[in-house]
């Protein structure tokens, strides 16, 4: 096979950091190259060099063996057929899924109208190759995470690429669809399409031709795929060669106290609902258990949490804390005031932190606090910089200080002030949302073994996720969320693929799966 | 690039180009540059009384700014200051001429009605905001003309004597009247209380937990609301305050320099503010600093117009110039940083 795209010495540098230190690089035509590595080992940038987001200080990248200066994202798509898919959106919002998908070349009658018909029709016919359903109609800001990032991938296919660069693209999809992304990946690169998969998961890199890893922007290893296995992998990604498999320390037991209760929960309209309204949703957590609910995107986590955290209240039912009903009276302000929940959220940027204030502002966040921070409501300094101090150090926050803005930490280091925010509030109950969503190796475990302590300590934790195998790890009872409906999963039930059956809809009697 | 050496040059490539296209403006129109410089220092930092001059417009611009400064940091952009200006002017004529009180409670009182009025003008932007979702963009641009004419209505048909023929208010009782610090100046002691209530706005926003919950919802008002922030109080509360602010600046107006009420109590300080609080980068000292530097502008332009007979326009679009200079100003100074010696630029889709 030709090789597409080769890469001498690449070096980049952000001031002091070097992030990317002498990279040879070689794609061949129709290969699926995993890029892998933890986070901030210089993958994201690599791509952004080949996409001509920056340009690279020394170095220099070949296609088709002729020297090539990529100056813009632009000109990577344009005149080197450079696509790319990043971690987040770069869709309109306000477009519909078809506007979006056509974006680069929309159809129009005689070059001023838009022909909606013809996106329409080319929508259609990409969907049904790549057997996505989606409704080119509906506006992408609807979407849940999981399907924008559906829309992404098919935008950048919708553009002829030559190579697909792929950010990391498979963090938020759920098993079955990661299953379709690489079949769909096989029939493009068995078209002659070559692919770039940026991932830091170990066994989806092991399903690409070639792999290459990074570690501190170096390249630690380059096979294929047949030539390693787990171990050179992990060896390669990690200075220390360690990953323990914790397993639970104890099993539940019955005389648990419950500390949250939900009944029949029903949201949205009641003649016509949508995917993720609620239907009749019940559930209880016990102190000391860890309650996982699996699911893929979009199917009613969000509006479940936003029901028990007081974001939103239900048409139907009763959400009970420690036997106290706070359906009705319950916002948000009270709960935090009460430091009732601790609650990690899916979206640690729009929700989770107050991204352009400093780090002490962002450890303090939280009703509760108020008055051991803000005594008789004037700032008690020396307390938050000493809290905060702490934080950062029990947590391990790698950060440059503690007045940096928050938006200035990797997502890992911001999610670890977000977790040490919440745990340290001693609730009852914590709730976490995707809690290790896009972290890397390190932070995952950390994260998990934090959740962990809590649910030891005989905290009750309602785990949402959309990655199974965080579920299958951490949950001692696991429950699976679709269409707004909760199934329960038999307990003991731990194979990955029995519960991706009824994530997909396939479960119990059901022989076949719904389809709209 | 060094950053000092950066922030130096931005500043002097700014004030170069202001003072080529004043200069070309001047030359056009006639007028001799050097001339019409040096009345310009002079009408504004020349002597006591010219200083008296800066100081009395840096006082309403100060106000309003330190109200825009609570808005902008709940991240809601009010830019109905100049309204809110008008009803306390109108508030504080009210109690200046129709009530009688001995002389600090009759000021204090003239404070608190400007305030009221004034703020609840900006509460109302905050109210079809949390209630409606109605951009406060527009209401506060579109409440400042219903301000301004309820302001006019009651001024020609109310407060203006009978006979009178001017639009102007009657005379406000001398116990109201903000006492002349400095004899022989204008400087009267709403400046003073404008400097101190910058202290206090700064210490609102940065050392109180309302302050704080001010500066998350701008932040963040997802997670402002997340962490058990209530929103839409912190809101109401920042926009009363904001108005309030600005009912304060009308305040100084009429109690401090008129005496009264007339139609042009305020020459735009609220639209100015907007500017100076931008350019302040939403603190408040810095506010002082800036209203100081644009009380100077005006001040000076005015001198310039009465000496010289520039005509106003030509200084507004002096203070134009500047509002624009000023916003470029640390664009220029981060590309500068960011551009190496010898010229070639080290980020891509750097500005």
């Amino acid at each position: 096979m030709p090789v597409i795209l080769r890469t001498e010495g690449i070096v980049k540098r952000f001031e002091k950091v070097t992030a990317n230190d002498s990279i040879d690089f070689e794609l061949k035509k129709g290969q699926i190259h995993a890029l892998l590595g933890e986070n901030g080992s210089g993958k994201s940038t690599f791509l952004n060099v080949l996409y001509g987001v920056w340009s690279p200080n020394e170095g220099r990248i070949f296609i088709h063996d002729e020297e090539a200066e990529i100056r813009s994202p632009l000109d990577a798509i344009v005149r080197y057929r450079i696509g790319k898919v990043s971690q987040h959106s770069d869709l309109v919002p306000t477009f519909s899924v078809g506007e979006n998908i056509t974006f680069r070349k929309v159809p129009t009658w005689h070059g001023f109208l838009i022909d909606r018909g013809a996106i329409r029709k080319k929508v259609l016919d990409l969907l049904d190759i790549v057997e996505v359903k989606l409704d080119p109609d509906s506006i992408v800001e609807t979407l849940s995470t999981g399907e924008q990032q559906q829309v992404e991938l098919l935008k950048v296919l919708a553009q002829d690429a030559e190579i697909i660069l792929l950010d990391e693209t498979s963090a938020l999809l759920a098993p079955h669809e990661v299953e379709s992304l690489f079949s769909l990946l096989r029939t493009l690169s068995n078209r002659g399409t070559s692919i770039v998969f940026v991932t830091h998961k170990l066994y989806e890199a092991l399903r690409c031709d070639r792999i290459t890893v990074l570690r501190e922007g170096k390249v630690t290893l380059t096979a294929d795929q047949q030539e390693v296995g787990f171990e050179d992998l992990l060896g390669a990604m990690f200075n220390q060669r360690s990953i323990n498999d914790r397993s639970r320390s104890s099993m539940p037991t019955t005389e648990q106290e419950i500390i949250l209760e939900v009944r029949g929960i029903c949201t949205g309209n009641q003649v016509n609902p949508r995917r993720s309204d609620l239907k009749n949703v019940s559930l209880s957590v016990h102190s000391g258990e860890i309650l996982g609910i699996a699911g893929i995107a979009g199917n009613g986590q969000g509006i479940l949490l936003d029901v028990i955290t007081g974001f939103c209240h239900p048409r139907e039912g009763q959400v009970l804390l420690k036997s106290e009903d706070i359906t009705r009276f319950s916002s948000t302000h009270i709960l935090r005031k009460k430091n009732l929940i601790a609650y990690i959220p899916e979206d640690r940027h729009k929700m989770g932190s107050l991204c352009t204030l400093p780090l002490t502002e962002n450890a303090i966040l939280g009703e509760g606090r108020k008055g051991s921070f803000f005594p008789r409501s004037i700032r008690h300094r020396s307390k938050i910089s000493e809290f905060t101090k702490n934080l950062i150090s029990e947590y391990e926050v790698k950060t440059a200080g503690m007045n940096v803005r928050a938006d200035s930490l990797s997502g890992g280091n911001l999610q670890k002030v977000i977790l040490g925010r919440e745990l340290s509030m001693h609730a009852d109950l914590v709730i976490a949302s995707q809690p290790s969503r896009g972290l890397d190796f390190k932070t995952t475990e950390f994260v998990h073994q934090k959740l962990m302590e809590k649910r030891n300590q005989g905290k009750a934790v309602l785990l949402v996720s959309y990655d199974l195998d965080e579920i299958i790890k951490l949950s001692d009872r696991i429950v699976v969320m679709y269409e707004g409906a909760l199934i329960e999963v038999p307990y003991g039930e731990t194979d990955a693929k029995a519960i991706g059956r009824i994530m997909v809809g396939f479960y119990e009697n059901k022989t076949e799966a719904r389809i709209e | 690039m060094n950053k000092i050496f950066a922030s130096a040059l931005s500043f002097l490539i700014v004030m170069g180009m202001i003072a080529v296209v004043f200069s070309a403006l001047i030359r056009l129109s006639g007028f001799e540059l050097i001339t019409v410089y040096r009345v310009l220092l002079a009408g504004s930092l020349g002597s006591f009384g010219t200083i008296g001059q800066t100081l009395i417009r840096m006082c309403p611009l100060l106000l309003a700014s330190l109200g825009l400064i609570i808005a902008f940091r709940c991240g809601l952009w009010n830019v109905g200051a100049e309204g809110q200006l008008f009803l306390g002017a109108f508030g504080a004529t009210l109690v200046g001429v129709y009530v009688s009180l001995p002389s600090p409670w009759h000021i204090l009182l003239a404070m608190g009605l400007s305030f009221l009025f004034g703020g609840l003008w900006g509460w109302a932007a905050g109210f079809l905001k949390t209630r409606f979702n109605a951009n406060e963009v527009i209401t506060t641009l579109m409440s400042n003309f219903i301000a301004i004419w309820i302001t006019y209505y009651f001024l020609q048909f109310h407060l203006k004597p009978v006979r009178a023929f001017n639009p102007v208010s009657k005379n406000i009782l001398p116990t109201a009247e903000l006492p002349i610090l400095i004899k022989g100046t204008l400087v009267h002691a709403g400046i003073p209380i404008a400097l101190l209530l910058a202290v206090a706005v700064w210490f609102l926003i940065h050392r109180t937990y309302l302050g704080y919950t001010i500066n998350a919802v701008g932040a963040n008002s997802a997670g402002a609301a997340y962490g058990g922030i209530r929103v839409d109080r912190t809101v109401l509360i920042s926009m009363f305050l904001s108005g309030g602010f600005a009912g304060l600046a009308g305040m100084g107006e009429v109690l401090g320099v008129h005496h009264l009420l007339i139609r042009g109590v305020s020459p735009n300080y609220g639209f100015i503010a907007i500017a100076i609080v931008l350019i302040a980068r939403v603190n408040a000292f810095g506010a002082i600093i800036v209203s100081f530097f644009f009380g100077a502008v005006l001040a000076g332009g005015r001198h310039l117009q009465a000496m010289v007979g520039v005509p106003t326009p030509l200084v507004d679009v002096l203070v134009g110039l500047f509002i624009i200079s000023m916003l470029l100003q640390p664009l220029l100074e981060k590309r500068l940083a960011e551009t190496s010696p010898w010229g070639k630029r080290m980020e891509y889709g750097s500005l």
